[in-house]
C-alpha cells in the first residue's frame, strides 16, 4: 500500500512500484480527467502537477511520487475557484474533441505560475509537448495571454 | 431524421446567372446505407440523388424523441450524432432551440444510445449540419406548436393570441399577466397531435442561429468532467489490451501465455481470431491476437509485454512503400486504367501538341491519429451485449457486433460517450467489434484500450497515391487539354471488398468533378493492389485530388505567366462541362468559387508587398462537401546548416457554406482543418516494410505542434440564404498542401510534388 496525495487528500493505493501515476488516477482512483496519449511523454495528455511542477504522469512511478503533492485537472480550480485558464478557455472556447485540454491547461497553468506573462515564443516552448490533434494551438496561444492578463488584473506589462 | 428539402427545391433561380444549387435529396433509408460506405459528401450525391418533392416530405419525427422537458422547466435536447469536436452537440441544439423559442441558458444536451428511430445516427461526411437543417428546426418548431396548442385549451383561447419566448408560452394581448412555462404545459403538450408541417421562423428573427455561443461541453472539459470511451467505468470492470500481428494479415502460430497470466491483476487472456477482411461492410476487419484481461490497465500492458507469440506470416509480408511507388509509376505509364470522364479528344490533342507539361504528385498513407485512441467497454450478460463505443457509426457498430456474435439486433445496445477525435476512424466497426468478443468471453464488463502503437499500426490509413497530369495549352496559355491519371489502392476494396463497385469514380472526387474550363479532358484510374487497411480520412479522397490539381493549374499560370488568381479567374468562366454520372445538372456554381477567390485575395493582400523572403500561395476547392474554400498561405524558408524549413506565418480563409449556423464554431472547424492540412503537409507519413506498418507512435509520426502552428488563421463566411447549408468539417483542409506548395514555389523556385513536403538539402 502507498500514500498517495492527490488534490489535497491522502489516499491509500494498492499499486505495484512501477505503476505509473497515470494509471493509479485512472483506474484505481477513479480520477479520469488526465488522458492517456502515448504512453512515451509524447503527447502530454497526461501532464499533472507534482509539487507544482508539471509532469508526464504516463512515464512517473507511483513510488517517485510519494510524498509530493499532485495535482490533477480535477484538482485545478482551488477552493471552487477556477484558475484563470479555465475561464479563458472557456471565454474563448477553446476545446474541440477536448480530450487533449487536460494536459493543455495543466502546462499552461504551470507556465504562467513560472512566466506570469509569456512571450509568444514562451508560449510556443513551453506548450510544444503538448499535441492537439483537433488544431486548437492558436486558441491556445490567445488563451494563455487572456489568462496572464485577468490574473494580473488586467494589466498588461 | 426527415428529409425535407422541399423549401430549397423551390426557390427561384437566382438572377446572376448562378443557378441555385438544385437540392440533392436522399432517400433516408439509402443514406443510411451509404452513409456507412463513405464519408465524402460526393458519393452522396452521386449514388443516391434525387429531387425533392413537395409531396415527399415526411411527418417530423416525434419531438419527445428529440426535447425532453422537465416539469421544473429544465430541457434536454437529445442530439443524435457523436460528438468528436465539431461541436455536433452545440449547432444542432441551437436549431432545435431556435425553433422551440427555448431559452439556451435551461438547456442540457445528451447524446442519446442509439436508437433506430432517430434514423441516422451516422457522424460523417459533413454532413450533421446541412442534413440536419431543417429537420431538426421542425422538430423544435413542432414542440412549440404543441405547447402552444396545449396553452390554448387550457385557457380557451385561439392559438394565434399565444406565443413562445424564453420557455414560456405568453397570451400576446396579456403580456406579463398569464403566461406558463414549459415545464407547466408539458404534461398537456405531449398529447397534441404532431403538427406535420410546423412554420419555421423566418430568418430575420433568428435570436440563437448565427452567433456565438460557448460550446455546450466546455465547462465539463475545462474541469476534467468530460467523459470519452475511454471514461467509462462500471461496477466489476476489467481493463483489456490486446497484442496484434505487427505484420499485416499475419496469424497466431502458437502462443504462450504463462508469463502473463503470472503478472499480478491478470484474469485471463482471450485469442481473438481475425476476420477476413471486407466480405461486406458488416465483416468488420479485426486483426486478430491475444486480448490480456486485468483489473487494470497497467496490468493488462504488463501481461501484454510477457505474451510469447509465434506469429506466421501472411499474404502481405512483401509489401513496402518502396514496391508501392514502384508500382504506381509503373502503373501511370501504362494506358489502359479505367476511364473515369472523358470529353473531347484529349489525346489527341496532347499528341499534336509543340509542348506537354507534365507532373507527377504522390502522398503517402496517413494515420489518423485521433488523441484519444480507439476503444470500446462492452458488456454480455449471457443474452444482451451493451457497448459504450466512442464510434461515428453506432449503427453500422451494432450491425456488425450481432453479425459477428449471431445475435438479433435488438439484444445489442450501443451508448455513445464523447469521442476524443474521430476524422473518419471511428466509423468503422473494428474496435467496437474487439471489444465484444472480449466481453463475450468474460461475465464482467470490460474496457479495450488501444494503446497509440496499436493506434498507428493497426489504422484504415488515408490511401497513398500517384497522380500523372499532362497538359496543353491554347495560344493564350489556357489549357487546352488535360489527361489525368490516378493510381492508388481504393478505400472501397477495404470497405467493401473486391467486388465493391464505383471504385475509380470515388477516388477520383475531386477529379472528375474538376471545375476549371478545359475543352478536352480525361481522367483514369488504376487500382494498386495493397493489403494495407484503407478508410476515410478527413475530407478522403480530396485530401490528394486537390494536391494534384491545385498544384498544377499554378504549375500552368507560371508556364503561361499568368498571375495564378487571374488564371483561376479566367478557368472559372462558365459551369463545368463534365459531371460525374448520376449528379444533379449544374451543382457547381462558378460565381461562388469566384466570389471566395476574390474575398480571400482582398483579406489576405494578394499582390501586396510582404515582409522579405516571404511569398503568398493560392489554392482553392470548390465543391467539397458541396462547399467553396478559398485559401492564401503566407510562408517563408527558414534556412539553418544542415536544412530548411517551411515556416507557415498566416493562413486566410474565404468560405461560402450557405448559412452559417453557429460563428464561433465555423471558425474552430476551418482553424482546425487547417492545422491538420499543416501536419499533412509538413510531417506525416505512414511507410510500409516487410508488411509492417514502420511508424509506432508520435516520435515517429510526427503530428504538427504548437511552435509550428501559424500566428494567424483568418476565416471570411460569405453568407448566402437563398442556398442549401452545406458542410464544413472537411472542405478547408486540401487546399491547404497546395496553396502551401504554391507557396514555396513562389519563394524557392523548386516545386515540390510529394507530400509531406521537402526541400532540397
Amino acid at each position: 500500500m502507498h500514500q498517495l496525495t492527490v488534490n489535497g487528500r491522502t489516499t491509500a493505493v494498492d499499486a505495484p512500484d512501477d505503476m505509473p501515476v497515470l494509471w493509479v488516477l485512472r483506474d484505481l482512483l477513479g480520477l479520469t480527467g488526465t488522458k492517456y496519449g502515448c504512453g512515451v511523454a509524447q503527447c502530454g495528455a497526461c501532464t499533472i502537477h507534482v509539487d507544482g511542477e508539471p509532469r508526464r504522469s504516463c512515464i512517473l512511478p507511483v513510488r517517485m511520487a510519494l510524498g509530493t503533492q499532485i495535482t490533477t485537472i480535477e484538482g485545478l480550480a482551488a477552493n471552487g475557484v477556477d484558475h484563470p485558464v479555465q475561464v479563458a478557455w472557456t471565454r474563448l472556447n477553446v476545446p474541440q474533441c477536448g480530450y487533449c485540454q487536460a494536459g493543455q491547461l495543466m502546462t499552461a497553468a504551470a507556465l504562467l505560475a513560472e512566466r506570469p506573462h509569456p512571450t509568444d515564443a514562451e508560449i510556443d516552448g513551453a506548450m510544444a509537448g503538448n499535441l492537439c490533434r483537433c488544431g486548437t494551438y492558436v486558441r491556445i496561444r490567445a488563451a494563455i495571454h487572456e489568462a496572464a492578463r485577468a490574473a494580473s488584473g488586467g494589466r498588461t506589462r | 431524421m426527415s428529409d425535407d428539402r422541399g423549401q430549397h427545391a423551390a426557390s427561384p433561380p437566382r438572377g446572376d446567372g448562378e443557378r441555385s444549387a438544385p437540392t440533392v435529396e436522399l432517400d433516408r433509408r439509402g443514406f443510411l446505407r451509404i452513409v456507412a460506405s463513405a464519408t465524402g459528401g460526393f458519393a452522396l450525391a452521386t449514388q443516391l440523388p434525387r429531387v425533392a418533392r413537395a409531396e415527399d416530405a415526411p411527418a417530423p419525427p416525434a419531438p419527445s424523441l428529440y426535447v425532453r422537458i422537465d416539469p421544473d422547466n429544465r430541457i434536454t435536447l437529445a442530439i443524435p450524432k457523436s460528438e468528436m469536436g465539431q461541436g455536433v452537440r452545440t449547432s444542432l441544439a441551437m436549431l432545435i432551440a431556435e425553433e422551440l423559442e427555448a431559452d439556451w441558458s435551461q438547456i442540457s444536451v445528451e447524446t442519446p444510445t442509439f436508437d433506430p428511430r432517430y434514423l441516422d445516427q451516422g457522424t460523417g461526411g459533413s454532413s450533421s449540419i446541412w442534413l440536419a437543417f431543417e429537420p431538426l428546426r421542425q422538430v423544435g418548431a413542432a414542440m412549440r406548436e404543441m405547447l402552444i396548442a396545449a396553452a390554448a385549451a387550457r385557457w380557451k383561447l385561439p392559438a394565434s393570441r399565444l406565443h413562445a419566448a424564453g420557455g414560456y408560452i405568453v397570451d400576446v394581448d396579456r403580456a406579463g399577466a398569464r403566461r406558463a412555462s414549459f415545464g407547466e404545459l408539458v404534461a398537456d403538450a405531449v398529447r397534441q397531435p404532431i403538427p406535420v408541417r410546423p412554420a419555421l421562423k423566418p430568418r430575420e428573427r433568428w435570436k440563437l442561429l448565427g452567433k456565438d455561443h460557448v460550446g455546450k461541453d466546455v465547462t465539463d472539459i475545462v474541469h476534467g468532467r468530460a467523459r470519452y470511451g475511454l471514461d467509462q467505468r462500471l461496477p466489476g470492470m476489467l481493463y483489456a489490451t490486446i497484442e496484434r500481428p505487427r505484420e499485416l494479415g499475419a496469424t497466431i502460430e502458437a502462443f504462450d501465455a504463462t508469463a502473463a497470466l503470472a503478472v499480478p491483476g491478470v484474469e485471463r487472456v482471450v485469442p481473438l481470431a481475425p476476420t477476413t477482411p471486407g466480405l461486406t461492410l458488416l465483416d468488420a476487419r479485426v486483426a486478430g491476437g491475444i486480448a490480456v484481461v486485468a483489473r487494470h490497465t497497467w496490468a493488462a500492458l504488463e501481461g501484454r509485454r510477457r505474451l510469447r507469440i509465434r506469429w506466421r506470416s501472411g499474404p502481405h509480408v512483401h509489401e513496402s512503400t518502396a514496391g508501392h511507388r514502384r508500382d504506381m509509376a509503373a502503373a501511370l505509364d501504362r494506358t489502359g486504367g479505367e476511364t473515369i470522364h472523358r470529353a473531347g479528344d484529349p489525346d489527341a490533342q496532347l499528341t499534336a501538341a509543340a509542348t506537354v507539361l507534365r507532373a507527377d504528385y504522390e502522398v503517402p498513407f496517413l494515420a489518423h491519429a485521433t488523441l484519444e485512441p480507439m476503444n470500446c467497454t462492452a458488456h454480455w450478460d449471457g443474452a444482451r451485449m451493451t457497448l459504450w463505443s466512442p464510434t461515428q457509426d453506432p449503427e453500422l457498430a451494432r450491425s456488425a457486433v450481432a453479425t459477428r456474435l449471431g445475435l438479433p439486433l435488438a439484444q445489442v445496445t450501443v451508448h455513445i460517450p464523447l469521442l476524443g477525435g474521430g476524422f473518419g476512424r471511428r466509423i468503422n466497426a473494428d474496435f467496437s467489434v474487439e471489444a465484444a468478443l472480449v466481453a463475450h468471453q468474460l461475465a464482467a464488463p470490460v474496457q479495450v484500450m488501444w494503446t497509440r502503437e496499436d493506434d498507428i499500426t493497426h489504422d484504415f490509413y488515408r490511401p497513398c497515391a500517384r497522380h500523372r497530369l499532362e497538359a496543353c495549352l491554347d495560344g493564350r496559355g489556357d489549357p487546352l487539354a488535360l489527361r489525368h491519371r490516378l493510381c492508388d489502392p481504393a478505400i472501397g476494396i477495404t470497405t467493401e471488398g473486391d467486388g465493391a463497385g464505383n471504385i475509380g469514380a470515388f477516388e477520383s472526387n475531386g477529379i472528375a468533378n474538376a471545375f476549371y474550363r478545359v475543352p478536352h479532358r480525361a481522367s483514369e484510374y488504376t487500382l494498386l493492389r495493397s493489403g494495407v487497411p484503407r478508410g476515410y480520412w478527413r475530407a478522403v479522397n480530396t485530401t490528394h485530388t486537390t494536391f494534384a490539381i491545385e498544384s498544377f493549374v499554378d504549375e500552368l499560370a507560371v508556364a503561361a505567366r499568368r498571375d495564378p488568381l487571374a488564371y483561376r479567374l479566367a478557368l472559372l468562366d462558365r459551369p463545368p462541362q463534365l459531371r460525374p454520372p448520376g449528379t444533379p445538372a449544374a451543382i457547381f456554381a462558378p460565381a461562388r468559387m469566384k466570389r471566395c477567390l476574390e474575398l480571400v485575395a482582398s483579406k489576405a493582400g494578394w499582390g501586396q508587398p510582404l515582409a522579405a523572403g516571404r511569398a503568398l500561395g493560392l489554392a482553392c476547392s470548390g465543391f467539397d462537401h458541396m462547399s467553396y474554400v478559398a485559401m492564401i498561405i503566407e510562408a517563408s524558408v527558414e534556412r539553418s546548416a544542415d536544412a530548411h524549413r517551411i515556416a507557415v506565418h498566416r493562413v486566410v480563409c474565404a468560405v461560402d457554406c450557405g448559412t452559417v449556423v453557429h460563428p464561433d464554431g465555423a471558425r474552430a472547424q476551418i482553424e482546425g482543418a487547417v492545422i491538420q492540412g499543416l501536419s499533412a503537409a509538413l510531417h506525416e507519413r505512414i511507410t510500409i516494410a516487410a508488411g509492417r506498418v514502420v511508424e509506432s507512435n508520435f516520435h515517429d509520426y510526427p503530428v504538427l505542434r504548437m511552435h509550428h502552428a501559424p500566428a494567424v488563421i483568418e476565416a471570411h463566411f460569405i453568407e448566402r440564404p437563398e442556398v442549401p447549408v452545406t458542410g464544413l468539417g472537411e472542405p478547408a483542409l486540401p487546399p491547404i498542401a497546395p496553396a502551401l506548395a504554391n507557396a514555396v514555389h513562389r519563394i524557392t523556385g523548386h516545386r515540390l510534388r510529394e507530400l509531406p513536403l521537402r526541400l532540397p538539402a
